[in-house]
């Protein structure tokens, strides 16, 4: 499964309605996504994905596919 | 002086969704009481409870609500919603009540320790980097309160109170008041409480007021307020809401006027040793009397006293005692109920649903029986209403009891509103 796919399973998992969603969807002001539901999101993507998270770069992602692209480029976890 | 009345009422509890549930089931003076099974009690004195079984919180709120708040919240919720909807009641827009001019009141003991156990532990396991986020706010007592206002979008006042069992009477008390000083046309009312996990319950545990239970104990039979062999309270979850408006805007829009907040009073024991009350209950009947003399009404007036009711020996019988001294000569004549036995002592939640119930022994003209109680302790001799519902005609006023840990007493007067109208 691709990054794209595998960010759509853990918005699902997140208790997300995922048929919505899209490369283009933002963040904020589509998905009500807030910083406290942000730092939910950060754990499990560092967890499922074995990257290390920046905080404050992650909240950098204005839509689903800016995120798709910082997971892809996070640093593996050591 | 501005009127109080009741437009809506709310509730889930063990008897299940609604508050007709609740009314059938303190009719039928049977218990639902249980073994608990949301968690393994065998390691607790007390080990059976009132489960609101029926209610999942997925039919009825968003999984991303669900994931950030405790069962508690979805209780006081989806009550709420409930009670509001009863009133007929929108918020905002060209025909809802104005947001600013409507407040929320609620009433809870513990706390979301189901959300809250699960995240310490692996804050203790995995470090705090596995604690969910939302844990500060999904535990912390006022939770429910925030969140129904961020539900419905509500900007009056909103708190919530914390006094033990009698935190449920307080918001009540505290929404009367807050409409009576024109800081409210409306305000939703009640309380809520969900203490089925191991921590919560070890907390009601060494509060020293449940009664003891093993596993060959009956539950349905363990909750036995005023008689012979009463020895303590089996807890319940589960939330109740009212909707207090006042007068003039519950008649301006044709609302439903189900019952009207006529008398209230709240004081305090302070008493020594600590976390206990007063034995002779001489503080606990001045705010019964207090709250008749609001009300306007003797005690010779009231159709019912829908008492606490706690079957803790020493809480029963100084409430037996308060009841005594403010009934006075018409104490062996007024009767007297307690509902709780039949589906566990909500806490913060108790009094919420004892008004949604006093209103429908209002419209009602009935007094469901106290369940368990077969012969009253030696001298508990006022008119316990055991075995069947009784007939009252008229149903005017009730008289409603609560009091928690280190002497909280709150009593409040629901009246028919044909009672104090003459219509």
């Amino acid at each position: 499964m691709d990054t794209h796919n595998r960010l759509l399973e853990i918005f699902r998992g997140l208790e997300f309605d995922v048929d919505d969603i899209s490369d283009s969807t933002n963040l904020r002001d589509e998905l009500d996504i807030d910083s406290t539901e942000f730092a939910e999101i950060a754990v499990v993507i560092e967890r499922e994905f074995l990257v290390m998270v920046d905080d404050a770069e992650l909240l950098q992602a204005k839509t689903f596919g800016e995120l798709v692209k910082y997971v892809t480029s996070a640093p593996r976890a050591e | 002086m501005t009127r109080v009345v009741v437009t809506g009422t709310g509730a889930v509890t063990p008897a299940g969704i609604g508050v007709d549930a609740l009314w059938e089931r303190v009719l039928s003076g049977r218990s639902c009481v249980r073994r608990i099974d949301r968690f393994d009690p065998v390691s607790y004195r007390c080990q059976v409870a009132g489960q609101a079984d029926a209610f999942e919180a997925k039919q009825w709120l968003p999984g991303r609500f669900i994931k950030r708040t405790d069962r508690f919240t979805h209780l006081a919720v989806v009550a709420a919603e409930m009670a509001l909807a009863d009133a007929g009641l929108s918020i905002g827009g060209t025909d809802g009540i104005a947001p600013e001019r409507i407040a929320v009141m609620v009433g809870n003991v513990l706390g979301g320790w189901e959300f809250a156990e699960r995240e310490l532990r692996d804050l203790w396991v995995d470090g705090p980097r596995e604690v969910s986020p939302y844990q500060a706010t999904a535990w912390f007592p006022a939770a429910p309160q925030g969140n129904i206002c961020i539900r419905l979008g509500i900007k009056g006042r909103a708190r919530t109170f914390v006094a033990d069992r009698a935190s449920g009477a307080y918001a009540l008390v505290h929404a009367a008041e807050t409409i009576v000083r024109g800081q409210a046309d409306v305000v939703i009312a009640g309380g809520t409480e969900q203490p089925l996990s191991p921590y919560a319950w070890l907390c009601c545990q060494t509060g020293a007021f449940l009664a003891p239970t093993d596993d060959t104990a009956e539950p349905h039979a363990a909750y036995r307020p005023f008689d012979r062999s009463h020895g303590g309270t089996v807890v319940g979850e589960g939330s109740a809401f009212l909707i207090l408006e006042r007068l003039e805007h519950a008649r301006d829009r044709g609302a439903q006027i189900l019952a009207e907040v006529t008398g209230w009073a709240l004081n305090t024991d302070g008493y020594m040793p600590y976390y206990t009350s007063e034995p002779h209950g001489q503080t606990m009947s001045t705010a019964m009397t207090k709250s008749l003399y609001r009300a306007g009404i003797g005690a010779d007036e009231l159709s019912c006293v829908l008492a606490d009711g706690s079957a803790v020996p020493r809480e029963d019988a100084s409430e037996v005692l308060a009841l005594k001294t403010a009934l006075g000569s018409h104490a062996g004549q007024v009767p007297v109920t307690t509902l709780k036995a039949s589906y566990g002592h909500l806490l913060g939640a108790a009094t919420p649903a004892d008004a949604a119930i006093a209103v429908k022994m209002l419209k009602h003209g009935l007094i469901p029986p106290v369940a368990n109680l077969s012969r009253p302790a030696p001298g508990f001799s006022l008119d316990f209403v055991t075995g069947a519902p009784r007939t009252a005609e008229p149903m005017r006023h009730v008289l409603i009891v609560s009091r928690g840990l280190g002497g909280v007493n709150a009593c409040l007067v629901l009246s028919g509103h044909s009672a104090t109208t003459g219509g």
